[in-house]
């Protein structure tokens, strides 16, 4: 029998219920990515090639004087920053957008995060097919360094699902966070070593170094370049995804009761 | 009316079940507390205000039974529904409910106009609680009785609106619940399939132990229900056998239609005068 009373809170119950759906959000997620490209000529090739535009273009003016083998540094890191900012620009109205399935089927609402974390997290694999093509022309060692992007994935996916929760909590209840998100994702695009290196700039090292981002950046990176990332940034990491994660649940537990009149 | 008969065994109860559903962030005018117009009573709670959708109701439904909603719009039908399951969550109160719930709320269920009609029976019958399995050996079914035949491996952006609506009724209508919630019974296509579709909803509504059914067409409900629940402004007015209630609901209804035209009428002498 299923009591509901006003004290009770969903929060929690939300998320395990969310999560144990992943068959659900998984193919949501797919076809949300997939059906973008339904009737194009090229299909995902497309997100291939923008993607190689982006990087193009930013070495040709911010790295080819550094040489061309800064073109794998800044390569990966635009595809890796692609997947924390996709991610995190996007939670700001993940309900409204949801809005009509989440009033008229009864189901878990994290679901809705799960599937945008999906479809981000799908795109990201796909433009990182052309990491292979950078790391052969540039004799990246075949190490099982390399192999160190799994778990670091996951890290980096527990970081950005927690202030996923949280984002999107505090993004139905206060619109204005979709704007303020899209700014400041935009700074810290600049503000992250994804095509400049912190190199003996002292300004630039302290920049790098007080910019949660640029450890999230290192953990996806190094390894496809071959380099352990800094136990620096897996110590920051772990204790971000624990932040984060606590954070993020405790945000959207606490406003769950109350997200479906502010959509 | 069901072939099953009530057993007395309860699998809804609602005690003092309220519903505010905040207006943060919105402008509401100064002298709107407790106005009458249509809709839930509008209330300030502290600095906020907030639209009491659901005000303090009791009642208990025993299994078999199938509930009509009446009330005018703004009532509270479909915040009611959305509560029963679980869409929402009461502000206070408390709600027991037993059984699996399904809805009948919107006609479509995965919103993506890009994917094929069999990938879509697919993507929303997960999103309805079915397993993989049951999607497929319920999809033949649900492809026949949409009668979208070739149509089918086509993309929904080339059906028309009607087409559309059949497949996803098709699909919403495959759930078979223990507690069956439905919001306005739904229209669907053009006459010949609308006759189909009356069928098909009636079949599930029988199949369905229990029944919530919020309608404002007397007739569909007085076909499918045996109690009647009539909500104003929230509140419950009266729920009991439908006989009972039903021409309470009428006469009240009646009375207030000619209380609006007496006003119109009064008005217009007013005006002319």
């Amino acid at each position: 029998m299923a009591s509901r009373k006003a004290s009770q809170s969903l929060g929690l119950l939300d998320l395990q219920a969310g999560l144990s759906r992943w068959r659900l959000w998984l193919t949501l997620g797919y076809f949300d990515f997939i059906t973008a490209f339904r009737r194009t000529l090229l299909g995902p090739i497309w997100q291939i090639a923008t993607v190689t535009a982006w990087i193009g273009g930013l070495w040709l003016i911010f790295g080819s004087e550094r040489g061309a083998s800064s073109l794998l540094y800044i390569g990966l890191g635009v595809i890796n920053w692609g997947l924390i900012q996709s991610i995190i620009t996007s939670m700001s109205n993940v309900f409204r957008v949801n809005a009509s399935l989440i009033m008229n089927v009864p189901n878990p609402i994290s679901l809705y995060v799960f599937r945008k974390i999906a479809e981000q997290t799908l795109r990201w694999l796909v433009q990182l097919s052309i990491a292979p093509v950078l790391m052969i022309a540039f004799a990246v060692p075949l190490t099982p360094v390399i192999l160190l992007i799994i778990p670091n994935l996951v890290i980096v996916l527990i970081i950005l699902t927690g202030a996923s929760f949280g984002l999107a909590a505090l993004g139905t209840r206060l619109p204005a966070l979709r704007f303020a998100l899209d700014a400041v994702m935009r700074l810290m695009f600049f503000m992250t070593p994804i095509f400049w290196t912190p190199g003996d700039n002292p300004l630039r090292t302290l920049i790098a170094q007080w910019n949660p981002f640029s450890y999230l950046l290192e953990l996806l990176r190094n390894p496809l370049m071959g380099e352990l990332p800094s136990s620096e940034a897996y110590l920051l990491s772990l204790a971000m995804a624990v932040g984060a994660l606590g954070l993020g649940i405790a945000i959207f537990s606490y406003c769950r009761n109350r997200m479906l009149s502010w959509i | 009316m069901s072939k099953k008969t009530a057993n007395g065994e309860i699998v809804v109860r609602a005690e003092e079940l309220s519903l505010d559903l905040s207006l943060i962030g919105d402008r509401v005018s100064a002298g709107a507390e407790g106005s009458t117009a249509v809709g839930g009573r509008l209330m300030k709670q502290g600095r906020d205000w907030a639209i009491r959708a659901l005000d303090g109701l009791n009642f208990e439904v025993a299994k078999g039974s199938r509930v009509g909603i009446v009330g005018r719009n703004g009532a509270g039908k479909s915040s009611l529904l959305r509560t029963l399951a679980g869409i929402y969550l009461p502000t206070g109160g408390m709600l027991t409910i037993e059984g699996s719930i399904s809805t009948l709320f919107a006609n479509r269920v995965f919103n993506n106009a890009q994917v094929t009609g069999r990938e879509s029976i697919i993507v929303s019958g997960l999103l309805l609680g079915l397993g993989y399995r049951e999607i497929q050996s319920l999809a033949p079914e649900i492809i026949e009785f949409s009668e979208l035949e070739d149509y089918i491996d086509l993309p929904i952006r080339t059906y028309s609106a009607g087409m559309a609506t059949r497949l996803g009724f098709a699909i919403a209508t495959s759930i078979r619940p223990d507690i069956l919630l439905i919001d306005e019974v739904f229209g669907a296509g053009d006459r010949s399939f609308q006759q189909k579709a009356r069928e098909r909803v009636d079949s599930v509504m029988q199949e369905a132990s229990t029944l919530f059914l919020a309608s404002q067409s007397l007739g569909v409900i007085e076909r499918m229900c045996d109690h009647l629940m009539w909500l104003d402004h929230g509140s419950m007015r009266a729920f009991g056998p439908i006989g009972e209630v039903m021409p309470a609901f009428i006469e009240a209804d009646a009375q207030e239609a000619k209380a609006k035209t007496e006003r119109a009428a009064k008005r217009k002498e007013q005006q002319e005068t």
